[in-house]
């Protein structure tokens, strides 16, 4: 197992500069999820790995090999395609042999590891079958397959579960993450979908448009501690609070909240800036929002506000509320209905009180 | 909703009644024409069974003719194919969007000039004192006008340049729906340029060539204009002597039964190109 490092990459196509002095590196065995939306130059990077594009500048090593100007073909890095890119005139045992035919390994060694490892994909069904006898989730398992038959020290997948239905992704999903952690392969996984990020990912990339990455780390960490605006707007749903700065004490500061009637005590060093700036960003995730018909104290609950219900979606499990804060804020509030009778008889124009503990209100970069 | 079916039914069946009609009127009824032609012999006012006809051109004669005709069809959609590949290959994966459509409109630019005319074109370019030649003495590469007309070497030539196309437009569009994204992965899996080429590309690929050699054999089996204005008339092609036998020496049944058989013998050659192309793709497909 080799770890894999983007160092200093920029690539362009034409006269748009999609990636400048990219730098990434993913550790041996780890599954890595690069999210970001669509035309932040994730599939670049993607093709860039494979070895589909060259760089413009900057280095790719795989270990301790440069890998920068290695074609395509001698890269110990496989690829599952978005939409698969199986040969459609090769069954399923062909296509998953494809690359120990090339290899030249002995008929029976093919044999071999070819219906092991669609055994392991539960595919040993379909073994003789041609492709478009196949469904949409059993043509991806022969794409997974054939991309791990080789023993690649890193299997690229670029959007792999774009194509099936709701259902099967999630199938799939549980499926991918065994499959990483008895292959112990390094997995790269792009994707728009955050959901599938923080699935599957034990480290993930948050990417911006211009291949900007806002933040790395485990998804826990991405979901409760964003960096950004970006990233907190991007992954999941959160409310944007503004503060302002009130007062500067020598190991604290104390912001206001904007709408909401809070002060908040920053330690200095949470702020990474010297000159501090006077406004604040903060994230309050919809979920970590309680709410009660009557001003109640909740225990460790100390920030409290009352709400009137703008609208609200019935989910069956939760309840989505947009909530009106004074004149000028819209909080969303993710409230579970764990019984029958909690608060999901508000109706819109109730007035409501949300609770949260400031411990969730998270400190953003702008 | 089943006043739709009935409506649409209805202008279903008038949509495609004028089309069988007049393939039946003009197509069906000429070839069963020629077919009964070809079994009687004809006098005043009898008609005589008869399998005379069909024992004449069977001859030694006849079957060298459409053996000439059959081997020159195969060596053009041959030498075609050759020269088409590359070219529909460039075109189709090595250009802009924008060359592309050029490209095509450029190869679809002879259609616009009558074939005849272009044929004597190429009279003007081979004969002796046409354009070939004029250069050549003056450059003083030859001392004697070239017999470059009238020879086998000029109809194979001529036929080359005018079906071309029809080896290049079909062998593009196969190509056209291939996705790239299959070299790429056979790249990625390993393979190298001229593995992933024998492997993926062509068997992929030669589906575009079968339909251009189909094509090209049998439009140039029965070829006409070429034979006789480049090739001297002194080697009879299939084309010619049918025209010799329904135009020239007038005898129908004879030229019917000819046309039987070559008809028949096309047929065959059909099947048997078909069956080599599904080998060859086949055994692309399952090597090793």
């Amino acid at each position: 197992m080799r770890d894999i490092r983007l160092v200093n990459v920029c690539k362009s196509f034409g006269p748009e500069k999609v990636l400048t002095n990219y730098n990434l590196s993913v550790s041996a065995g780890s599954f890595f999820a690069l999210l970001g939306p669509s035309g932040c130059g994730k599939t670049t990077i993607l093709r860039l790995l494979a070895g589909f594009e060259q760089v413009d500048a900057g280095n790719i090593f795989l270990g301790e090999q440069e890998i920068t100007d290695l074609p395509a073909n001698e890269r110990s890095i496989n690829t599952v395609f978005q939409n698969y890119a199986l040969f459609p005139h090769l069954n399923v045992f062909e296509n998953v042999a494809y690359s120990l035919r090339i290899k030249k390994v002995a008929k029976e060694l093919v044999e071999q590891k070819v219906l092991k490892i669609l055994q392991t994909v539960h595919l040993d069904k379909q073994v003789y079958k041609t492709i478009d006898q196949l469904s949409g989730g059993q043509q991806q398992r022969v794409a997974l397959a054939r991309a791990v038959i080789n023993e690649p020290d890193v299997l690229l997948l670029d959007e792999p579960l774009a194509a099936l239905d709701l259902k099967l992704r999630e199938r799939v999903l549980v499926e991918l993450i065994e499959l990483q952690s008895k292959l112990k392969t390094t997995f790269i996984y792009i994707t728009h979908d955050q959901d599938e990020a923080l699935a599957v990912a034990d480290q993930m990339a948050i990417m911006n448009h211009g291949g900007k990455i806002e933040q790395i780390g485990a998804p826990s960490d991405i979901y409760d501690k964003p960096k950004t605006v970006f990233v907190a707007k991007f992954v999941g749903n959160t409310n944007i609070i503004k503060g302002v700065l009130q007062q500067v004490a020598e190991t604290e500061l104390q912001v206001n909240l904007e709408h909401i009637d809070q002060v908040l005590t920053l330690k200095r060093d949470q702020v990474v800036r010297d000159d501090f700036e006077r406004k604040f960003v903060f994230s309050l995730r919809p979920e970590k929002i309680i709410l009660t018909k009557n001003p109640e104290q909740l225990i460790g609950y100390d920030g409290m506000v009352t709400g009137q219900v703008v609208s609200l979606i019935y989910h069956g499990k939760s309840t989505l509320y947009r909530m009106r804060i004074g004149d000028n804020l819209i909080m969303t509030v993710f409230d579970q209905n764990r019984s029958q009778n909690g608060l999901n008889e508000a109706e819109v124009g109730d007035q409501v009180y949300l609770h949260w503990r400031s411990i969730d209100i998270v400190l953003l970069e702008d | 909703m089943k006043k739709f079916k009935q409506r649409l039914s209805c202008s279903f069946f008038f949509s495609i009644v004028p089309g069988i009609l007049w393939q039946l009127l003009f197509l069906c009824l000429p070839l069963v024409f020629i077919i009964g032609l070809s079994f009687f012999e004809i006098s005043d006012k009898l008609a005589l069974f008869t399998m005379d006809y069909y024992r004449v051109v069977t001859n030694k004669f006849h079957l060298l003719v459409i053996l000439r005709s059959l081997s020159v069809s195969f060596f053009v959609a041959t030498v075609c194919s050759l020269i088409a590949y590359p070219v529909a290959y460039f075109i189709a994966f090595k250009v802009s969007k924008r060359w592309q459509s050029i490209g095509l409109f450029l190869l679809a630019l002879p259609f616009w000039i009558n074939f005849l005319l272009q044929v004597y074109a190429w009279c003007f370019i081979l004969e002796r004192n046409g354009l070939v030649n004029s250069f050549l003495l003056k450059i003083g590469l030859i001392s004697e006008p070239l017999y470059l007309m009238n020879n086998m070497v000029s109809v194979i030539l001529v036929m080359i340049q005018g079906y071309l196309p029809f080896m290049i437009l079909p062998i593009y569009s196969g190509m056209s729906r291939f996705s790239k994204r299959l070299i790429e992965a056979s790249y990625d899996l390993g393979a190298s340029a001229i593995y992933t080429f024998w492997h993926i590309t062509l068997p992929l690929t030669i589906s575009g060539i079968r339909t251009g050699f189909i094509l090209i054999l049998v439009m140039t089996f029965g070829e006409f204009t070429i034979p006789t204005l480049l090739g001297g008339g002194k080697k009879l092609f299939v084309g010619t002597l049918i025209s010799e036998y329904f135009f020239t020496s007038r005898s129908m049944s004879q030229g019917s039964a000819f046309v039987c058989v070559s008809a028949m013998v096309l047929c065959g050659a059909i099947l048997v190109v078909n069956k080599i192309f599904g080998l060859i793709s086949g055994a692309t497909d399952h090597e090793n």
